[in-house]
């Protein structure tokens, strides 16, 4: 084993050093080609992102109320780039193609496991059945947010539902809400006075969608409530 | 004779204001009468406000429920807008429970 060609052979400490060295110039080198890339790639999306606000007014200057093809295919070319920004473009196409096809596919698979659950569930539950199943090519909180608010436009037989609390939830369309408060006071006058967790127990429901069914029925009349350390329960509205 | 305790003062959401407005009405209704007939019966013609939430007109001991110092003051208040009752000082500390309004006597 002679002695590589070519190369200065190391030898001793010295040789140690220099070969540091080398090492050293080498990550140096990548660093810096990795940065530079990286601006220059920024310089192009800073134009990119130029270009889409003038078109952005270009549209605005043409109001239009039908949803062009136009506008669907610069709403995507915003989309690839992550800079959707739907409140100077709300009135251009409503929303974007990509998340139309999302609603869709959330339609066909919500199906089933909304009717196991009785007819409702919380969107982070939503998310993470959804998020779970596909394992690769994930939804952004956001995207599945902005699917399910076309859910009533493409008529599909889900809904997106806002409590008052804040709490998004995705509900079948043919789920009853007088029934569910109806349902829902039964089980309170049985049992005299509930909690949200106890309700939920009896029902097998989460305990988030438990209490918003009764904070709802609350609001309807049919049921008040009596907070004290004891936790917050729920009695028949006898007022 | 003992006082006679209307229904709902064993209920125990009557001691919580409740966040429903009609809800709210009757239960604000049914707290101004218990108020009235409460100091008639003890013949009380002052209350201060501190004193009232031991009483046990705001005071269940039985199903350990006290309405709490805010809703004290809207009943209060609910009566005072009734021409039940006046303040006796600024802070609203005391006041004074008129059992009938001063127009009846």
């Amino acid at each position: 084993t002679g002695p590589q060609a070519g190369k200065t052979r190391a030898v001793g400490i010295v040789g140690i050093e220099r070969k540091i060295e080398e090492k050293r110039k080498e990550t140096d080198k990548n660093i810096s080609e990795a940065f530079e890339d990286l601006s220059k790639l920024m310089v192009k999306a800073k134009e990119m992102v130029e270009v889409s606000k003038s078109i952005a007014n270009k549209i605005k200057d043409k109001q239009g109320d039908i949803t062009e093809d136009e506008t669907i295919r610069f709403k995507s070319y915003l989309l690839s780039m992550g800079i959707a920004n739907p409140v100077t473009r709300e009135t251009h196409g409503s929303g974007t193609h990509y998340h139309m096809q999302l609603a869709k596919q959330l339609g066909d698979m919500l199906q089933a496991p909304l009717e196991e659950r009785g007819g409702m569930m919380a969107l982070t539950e939503v998310y993470c059945l959804v998020n779970r199943a596909r394992g690769m090519e994930l939804l952004s909180p956001e995207d599945l947010l902005n699917a399910c608010k076309m859910f009533e436009s493409l008529k599909l037989p889900l809904r997106l539902r806002v409590f008052d609390s804040g709490v998004m939830v995705v509900q079948l369309q043919s789920h009853s809400e007088e029934e569910m408060i109806a349902s829902a006071l039964d089980n309170v006058s049985e049992k005299g006075s509930l909690t949200a967790e106890e309700f939920a127990k009896l029902l097998g429901l989460s305990v988030l969608l438990s209490k918003e069914r009764l904070l709802l029925a609350e609001k309807m009349g049919h049921l008040c409530r009596d907070d004290s350390v004891e936790g917050l329960r729920f009695y028949p509205n006898l007022f | 004779m003992s006082f006679e305790w209307p229904w709902q003062y064993n209920f125990p959401p009557f001691f919580t204001l409740q966040p429903n407005v009609d809800t709210r009405q009757k239960q604000l209704a049914a707290w101004c009468s218990l108020a009235l007939s409460y100091c008639r019966h003890h013949k009380l013609y002052t209350l201060d406000v501190m004193e009232a939430q031991e009483s046990p007109m705001f005071n269940n001991k039985k199903i350990e429920r006290k309405l709490s110092m805010e809703a004290i003051q809207v009943v209060f208040e609910e009566l005072r807008k009734k021409g039940n009752l006046e303040w006796l000082d600024k802070n609203k500390s005391r006041c004074l429970v008129m059992w009938r309004r001063p127009e009846e006597w």
